[in-house]
Parts: C-alpha cells; structure tokens; sequence
C-alpha cells in the first residue's frame, strides 16, 4: 500500500513539475519583454523631457520679447 | 540617467525570499525549540522537537504557504494563460491531497506514524512540491503585476 501510495504521488508530483515549471518560464519571458519595453520607453520619455522644457522656455522669452517690441 | 533592464532571475530570487521569510514565521516554535535544545546541550526540547515533526508541522507550514500564494493569486484579479493556469489551480489541490490521505491512511494504521517526520519520502515531496508552485507561482504573480503597472504608466 505504501509503494503505492508513493509511486503515484510520484508520478503526480513530476508531471505537475513539468507544466509548472515550463508555464512558468514561457510566461516569465513574455512578461520580461513587456517590462522591459515599457522601461525603455518610460527611459526614453525622460531623456527628452528636459529637451521640451527648454524649447518651451525659448519660446516663452521670444513671446515676451516680440510683445515687448 | 538610465532605468535598469528587469532580469528573470530577480523575480525568482524575490519570490526564494518570501518563502525564507514565511517559513521562519511559520516554522518559529520549531525553530525556538531546536535553538533551546542547541543550547542546552541537547537536555531540553528533543522531544517537544520529534512531537511537532511528527505531528506534521512542517507539511501543514507547507500547506498554508501554498494557500497563501493561491489566494493571493485569485485576489489580484491577474490570469495565467494556457495549460499553466490549470496547474496553478490544480497543484494546491493536489498537494491537499497527497496530505489529507497521507493523514487519513496514517489514522486508520494503514501505513505508519512515521509518513509525518522529514525522513519520509512523502513529506520531501510535499515539501518539495510546496516549494517548486511557492517560488514560479509567486514570481510570475510578481511579474504580472509589474506589467500591469508598466501598460499603465
């Protein structure tokens, strides 16, 4: 009964490890390239953030001077 | 300055650290006790040890591990894709299971006391299966919830 009992836990255990294990890192690498993407793009979006700002600033003083004039 | 890439390994390693962190918790009186035999020069807590194993303290610690992370699984509203979403749900089953049976066949004298110490085949692989579905359930859960934080921002 014992053998049994511990061969079929057995055969449990190693099938459910296959589909764990091999789920997990098809899963693991789509969810990595999503992440990442989004890392470079939010990095990407910083980077030309201080651009922007002093267009902004540039446009600011032209405005300022032209109405002056 | 330059956001770090992610790495695979890193949620795993997460994950390694709460199921360290959860079975210092769950395991404290055992490990109290192994402390007070330790020191006492093996005199006192050899047999408060051997009743906690062999009452099954560790599997039932196993138990609540694996519960918490399904939980936490059906909580967060996140769904696996696939066959793996079918072993998400069905490994905790079988791990209550293989552990209600052993305790059953271990009642009724079918097979011996001794199925609930850690020098028995079942206990490892209960043990064993607890930590496998802790450590790739509970990393991937990390990890879809960093990609639904990283489609929103």
């Amino acid at each position: 009964m014992q053998h049994v009992f511990e061969i079929s836990i057995t055969i449990v255990a190693l099938a459910g490890a296959w589909f764990l294990i091999r789920g997990s890192l098809k899963d693991a690498k789509k969810n990595i390239e999503v992440i990442n993407e989004s890392v470079t793009r939010h990095t990407e979006r910083r980077e030309a953030k201080p651009e922007v700002k002093r267009n902004k600033r540039h446009l600011n003083s032209l405005h300022a001077h032209q109405s002056h004039l | 300055m330059e956001k770090r890439q992610h790495r695979t390994w890193e949620y795993y390693w997460r994950a390694i650290k709460w199921l360290l962190g959860n079975l210092v918790f769950g395991l404290f009186p055992l490990l109290f006790m192994c402390v007070v035999y330790w020191c006492s020069d093996k005199k006192i807590g050899g047999h408060d040890i051997d009743d906690q194993i062999y009452e099954g303290a560790i599997l039932f610690v196993c138990l609540a591990l694996v519960g918490s992370v399904l939980v936490d699984v059906y909580l967060s509203n996140i769904r696996f894709n696939g066959a793996f979403r079918l072993v998400v749900y069905l490994w905790p089953v079988a791990i209550v299971g293989i552990v209600s049976l052993n305790y059953l066949l271990i009642k009724l004298g079918i097979i011996g006391k001794d199925r609930f110490s850690m020098h028995s085949y079942t206990s490892w692989i209960v043990f064993g299966m607890s930590v496998l579905y802790i450590i790739f359930v509970k990393s991937n859960l990390s990890m879809k919830e960093d990609v639904n934080y990283a489609t929103r921002v």
